[in-house]
């Protein structure tokens, strides 16, 4: 049964990507332009999927795969969500494999600006996930990077959870926020780019002033904000609010199931989308298409909260806790992912000076 | 045909000079490392380091101008020079004491203890940074100094890897200089501390001078531990160009900043180089081990006290206190953490089972040891050559400082040298397993380098000498003596390429697929993600590598033939 | 020294030696490799711990004062120069308490005494073995110690600068005027420098004798044979041989190399081997009881035998 299914979304990703090619010819200058002109899409026995490094799928839907698509898959992971897409662009001349997974919309911008990734439609995307779609590239999953806080702790103190950003610069919420380096890590990235969206671009570094005087901790990488420093997990650190995701307090329910110790605050998130794109100047295009739709089943799509962390851009099931303890937030901050392409390492920079100096 | 080239060979032990065929031989035994290195260093990353200087149209020098008029480059490279330097004195006074203890005082555990301090130098930096983080995190054994993320705790985990250089570099000279020379100061009045200062530390000179230059180097590139226990408050020049190259992908800011690391790395490897060699030469050493004697508390009690400290404190407690954390589930004793390395983490943190990552290191080290020992046998049989003219001296020692260079060159240079470099035809080795092994035996060399060419330099002349008149042959004397020797170098070697591999994070994170981790990609992996399996997990499994680490070691130690110690 | 005793894990290297020394004398400690003496000179210095025994100085007892406090000058075998140092920063070493001008002074003092006026600069590096070992002596006479202790210093030159060195030794010691204890396993050299000479052997002390009557008189069979005398002969068979002297009843007469010389009149022994030493030539014989002796002649023999007269031996107890 899912075989049939397969079949025909591949005849139905052919079609579109053929259609996609003539759509738009030769609009990029990447090697690619000859290919594509001539409506004909290069394709080979072997596949090579370039992923970030928390890229996690099962084995046994690798295996799916592999057997389903005839093909010679191999994963490589170079790095994560920045360093992967520098190391596209950086071999742009010849391409280190045929499909990406893992750029998120902070950097999909500079990745569909700098001409790396060659532009396909899914059949495979619902209509109703069209929300996420970005030119060129194809979004997979999504998820928020809200603050957390250690609710027990809130209601050991008898201080109420804080909900807003303008909470976190009140003198009761004083030295209780670990965050983490934007320039060194992704949720990180993810909460200042939610701070340029809630206080704009000429508002976030007071913002961030008014962060440090009431006693912002910022630590290098998410695992030593969220376990060393978080009092709410399992290092048992002195600070009670930190950055993580929307997903995490999933993690922290009691043993009885009854209810988490922590809590997403949903009016501190981030959207993140992560997206897979066709590599431009793949050997095998394909192939690659072929795996942003199997990207896109049903299997790989339901395995993506236990895996990722993420949520499914399409309607799955969610894992029962999900439901209970890790809800979307119902106005998460966005902006632009062009927008982001231009302002980003301005805003690390400008961050960096104002944050750690 | 056969003598023809027998006869050649018998002119080359002493020189390069010699004629063709042989002179043939030697050239091919250092073209084959040579091109080793070129294709797999050298060149990647000269390419991406050109990129830099190279603005699409013409050569520019402009990555400097803009690099240098930063002052948070000038900070940068402040804190950088000021964090080696301070770190070298202090693993210096800490050395010193040690080295005096371990290779010149004679006691039960001796071995043991030797043992202990190696091993810290081949631990990986990602164990390293948790074992120092979970002493000075809350709830760690040592929060209340509150050294967290302070500059004490980079100083500390710098000592912990670097004194072990000091010991060895020191210790093994100092276990062979002839004890009269103190004595002779001593009759003539001099205190044991004058004695000690006027005498016996500028005799050991070149060699502190050459294990310094050494601790510099490895301080002054040092990655690991300043991401992970310098928090965001220090950058030294290694993570700038970690955060240039993969974060903002500013070539030109990179290759600005690789050149000045390669200008402070050359400088200070050249030093060491030129010191050791002296030390080699000036010093009339003992072959054995008569200058040491009985250890006496009442007169080695300072040096007994400063290893004490540094054994237990510096060394131990860090180690200590990751095994017994690996050990413990909230607040219980349990094998739970050890167990679960059995499984992928919870909610699939990881792709395979910790075992198989774990197989995984196992034949990448294999694989790397054999590609490291081979290529760094070839390069010291040729480097350890003793040619007449002062041409074929120089282009030895450039030679064997050529090998030295990776340790200066940032994992992430040559990672991403590799991206653009090895693309085409069947050297498009990036997806490619082979990679890793390659990688991590580069940076091995240095260390096996290191351990064979005194093996072979300790070798006297006069041997080779006896064992031509006596009618041996070039290639004779090759494999009756001079590879003998070497292979008492060769446990060392083995030692050390295995542990360097093992614990490889730097350029294996770019190269190694999500299918096949080693064991250090792992922890890292199993530190990022939530929940406290895979915290227990990443800490067994921590401090599975750090014994399994410290059983190669050991085993190096005890393989070990004398006087074959120093680097 | 009382009663000291030595000793390296089991291995017992001095035995229960008590020794003294005349102030302003020269005393050889002469033994073979091995027999101990160096040990006993490094525990005077204080380089070795006793295990019994007691060093003694002017009656005040120094076996617990540490070697820098003990004012001893120390010669060794290897001149053990500091190579980081100059030879006249070595010479001013032990000269820590002076001021500079009178260092100066008695580093060019020394110099002249040693015959090396001039080589304050030089490097040690650049010194020949002879050149090094007078340094050494300097370096260790600049202090003025209470006693100069000698450790086969000239054992490592070659045989006719250790000869001219030895008598330069000679000349210096006596000039000082120090005290001092020279341990050697060369007769001749322990004769030309010192006053006394004590044998040792196994860790013990054999003899302590004037040099004459030493060589005249050895203590027991075991001296006479380190001094040379490889040959013991009863009264009636010295008299065979032509030796007008007499010895007691139980005593023997050590034959050593100048004990035989060829006589016309002589008795006619076997010649079992000829050699050159110094450019005369040793002839071995067969004296009549079967024990071999050498003597010394001008040239070579052809024949097999030759006459030969016992003139002179060492007087020997049985």
């Amino acid at each position: 049964m899912f075989t049939r299914k397969l079949t025909s979304l591949l005849a139905a990703a052919a079609v579109a990507a053929a259609l996609g090619a003539c759509s738009q010819p030769a609009s990029s200058s990447t090697p690619t332009a000859g290919s594509e002109g001539s409506a004909t899409i290069t394709s080979s026995t072997k596949l090579t999927v370039v992923t970030h490094d928390s890229f996690a799928l099962p084995d046994e839907l690798k295996a799916k795969f592999a057997k389903e698509s005839g093909l010679d898959v191999t994963y490589v992971a170079p790095g994560d969500g920045g360093a992967l897409v520098n190391q596209l662009i950086l071999t742009k001349d010849a391409p280190m494999g045929d499909v990406v997974f893992g750029i998120d919309n902070s950097f999909s911008g500079r990745a569909v600006d700098e001409g790396i990734i060659t532009d396909y439609d899914s059949p495979a995307l619902p209509a109703t996930s069209k929300q996420f779609d970005t030119p060129d590239l194809t979004p997979i999953d999504f998820g928020d990077v809200c603050l957390n806080a250690d609710s027990q702790w809130f209601a050991k103190e008898g201080i109420a959870v804080p909900t807003t950003l303008e909470d976190l610069v009140k003198p009761e919420y004083k030295d209780l926020l670990v965050v983490t380096n934007p320039a060194s890590s992704s949720p990180g990235l993810s909460f200042l780019l939610a701070t340029i969206s809630a206080k704009g671009d000429d508002g976030y570094l007071d913002y961030w002033g008014q962060l440090v005087d009431n006693g912002v901790k910022v630590v290098q990488g998410w695992s030593d904000a969220y376990y060393t420093e978080f009092s709410g997990a399992d290092g048992k650190g002195p600070r009670p609010l930190v950055v993580s995701y929307a997903t995490s307090p999933a993690y922290t329910v009691t043993e009885d199931g009854s209810e988490s110790t922590t809590v997403a605050l949903l009016g501190t998130c981030f959207r993140q989308v992560e997206y897979a794109g066709v590599i431009a100047g793949a050997q095998n295009q394909k192939g690659a298409q072929e795996f942003i739709d199997f990207l896109l089943s049903e299997d790989v799509q339901s395995s993506i909260p236990e895996t990722m962390y993420m949520y499914p851009v399409t309607d799955v099931a969610l894992p029962a806790q999900w439901e209970k303890f890790a809800p979307l937030s119902e106005q998460s901050l966005t902006i632009e992912p062009d927008e982001i392409s231009a302002g980003r390492d301005r805003w690390t920079k400008d961050w960096t000076a104002k944050v750690i100096g | 045909m056969d003598q023809g080239l027998d006869r050649e060979g018998h002119r080359l032990i002493r020189r390069l000079g010699a004629p063709l065929a042989g002179r043939a031989a030697w050239v091919v035994a250092g073209a084959v490392p040579a091109l080793f290195l070129a294709v797999f260093f050298l060149v990647p990353v000269a390419n991406l380091v050109l990129r830099g200087f190279h603005d699409g149209g013409s050569w520019t020098l402009a990555g400097f101008s803009e690099v240098f008029s930063a002052p948070r480059t000038w900070r940068i490279l402040w804190f950088t020079l000021y964090t080696a330097t301070l770190a070298t004195a202090a693993c210096v006074a800490l050395g010193l004491p040690v080295a005096y203890l371990l290779h010149r005082c004679r006691f039960p555990g001796r071995g043991l203890l030797r043992a202990i301090v190696a091993v810290p130098f081949v631990l990986p930096t990602v164990v390293v940074a948790v074992a120092f983080g979970s002493l000075f995190n809350p709830g760690g054994l040592l929060e209340f100094l509150q050294l967290k993320e302070s500059y004490l705790a980079i100083l500390l985990a710098l000592c912990f890897f670097n004194v072990a250089v000091i010991v060895r570099t020191t210790g093994s000279v100092w276990s062979r200089l002839d004890p009269r020379l103190g004595q002779a100061a001593q009759v003539l009045g001099a205190s044991p501390l004058r004695t000690l200062w006027t005498v016996t530390l500028p005799a050991l000179g070149p060699a502190i001078a050459a294990g310094a230059s050494l601790v510099f180097l490895f301080c002054s590139t040092s990655f690991g531990i300043i991401m992970v226990l310098g928090g965001v408050k220090y950058s030294t020049l290694e993570t700038e160009i970690w955060y240039q190259t993969t974060q903002l992908l500013d070539l030109r800011a990179a290759a600005a900043l690789s050149v000045t690391q390669l200008v402070i790395v050359s400088g200070s490897l050249l030093a060491s180089t030129a010191l050791q060699r002296r030390t080699q030469q000036s010093l009339r050493l003992h072959v054995d081990d008569s200058a040491e004697h009985p250890l006496s508390p009442a007169r080695d009690w300072f040096a007994l006290s400063v290893t004490t400290l540094v054994v237990s404190v510096l060394l131990v407690l860090p180690m200590a206190n990751l095994v017994i954390r690996s050990l413990r589930r909230d607040g219980q004793w349990t094998l739970q953490n050890y167990a679960n390395l059995a499984t992928t983490g919870s909610s699939g943190a990881l792709s395979v089972p910790v075992w198989q990552a774990v197989w995984n290191s196992a034949w990448i080290a294999a694989v790397a040891c054999v590609i490291a020992v081979t290529m760094g046998v070839l390069v010291s049989l040729v480097a350890s050559r003793r040619p007449r003219n002062r041409g074929g001296r120089l282009s030895l020692t450039l030679l064997e400082g050529a090998f030295l260079l990776p340790l200066g060159v940032s994992a992430v240079t040559v990672g991403f040298g590799y991206l653009i470099t090895l693309n085409r035809g069947p050297l498009d080795l990036r997806s490619s397993l082979v990679l890793i092994p390659i990688a991590q035996a580069l940076v091995a060399l240095p260390l096996v380098v290191r351990s064979l060419l005194p093996a072979l330099r300790a070798i006297d002349p006069r041997q080779l000498e006896a064992a031509r008149a006596l009618g041996s042959s070039g290639w004779q004397v090759l494999r009756r003596i001079e590879l003998p020797h070497l292979v008492r170098g060769l446990g060392l070697a083995v030692g050390f390429a295995l542990a360097t591999s093992l614990g490889e994070f730097g350029a294996t994170s770019f190269l190694s697929r999500p299918d096949n981790p080693t064991l250090p990609v792992v922890i890292y992996r199993l530190f990022g993600r939530p929940g406290p399996d895979n915290y227990g997990m990443a800490l067994a499994a921590s401090a599975l590598l750090a014994c399994v680490t410290a059983i190669v070691m050991g085993a190096a130690e005890q393989a070990r033939g004398k006087g074959v110690s120093t680097w | 020294m009382r009663n000291v005793s030595i000793h390296y894990g089991d291995l017992v290297a001095v035995d229960d030696v008590t020794l003294s020394v005349e102030p302003g004398s020269v005393l050889a400690l002469l033994g073979p490799s091995g027999s101990g003496k160096s040990s006993l000179l490094r525990a005077l210095a204080g380089l070795e711990p006793l295990a019994a025994g007691q060093v003694l100085w002017d009656g005040i007892d120094l076996s617990t004062t540490p070697v820098h406090r003990r004012n001893f000058g120390f010669v060794f075998q290897d001149a053990q120069l500091f190579s980081t140092m100059d030879v006249g920063r070595n010479i001013a070493y032990g000269l820590g308490k002076l001021p500079r001008h009178r260092r100066q002074e008695r580093v060019r003092e020394m110099l002249h005494l040693v015959g090396l006026q001039g080589f304050e600069g030089r490097k040690v590096t650049e010194l020949s073995g002879g050149q090094a070992q007078r340094v050494a002596l300097a370096r260790s006479l600049a202090p003025s110690p209470r006693a100069l202790l000698l450790d086969e210093p000239l054992s490592a030159l070659d045989r006719s600068l250790r000869e001219h060195l030895a008598d330069e030794l000679a000349r210096i010691l006596r000039e000082v005027g120090t005290t001092a204890i020279h341990v050697t396993h060369d007769q001749d050299e322990a004769s030309t420098v010192a006053d006394t000479v004590a044998v040792m052997d196994h860790g013990r002390l054999l003899q302590r004798a004037e040099p004459d009557v030493l060589w005249r008189n050895p203590a027991s069979r075991d001296v006479a044979r380190f001094l040379g005398f490889s040959a013991f002969l009863t009264n009636d068979q010295a008299a065979a041989l032509g030796w007008v002297g007499r010895l007691g009843a139980h005593e023997v007469l050590g034959i050593g190399p100048r004990s035989l010389e060829l006589h016309d009149d002589g008795v006619p022994l076997p010649v079992t081997s000829q050699g050159f030493a110094l450019g005369e030539v040793e002839i071995g014989v067969r004296l009549p009881d079967g024990q071999g002796a050498t003597l010394t002649a001008a040239e070579r023999t052809t024949a097999p035998q030759v006459r030969v007269r016992l003139v002179s031996g060492a007087v020997t107890p049985a």
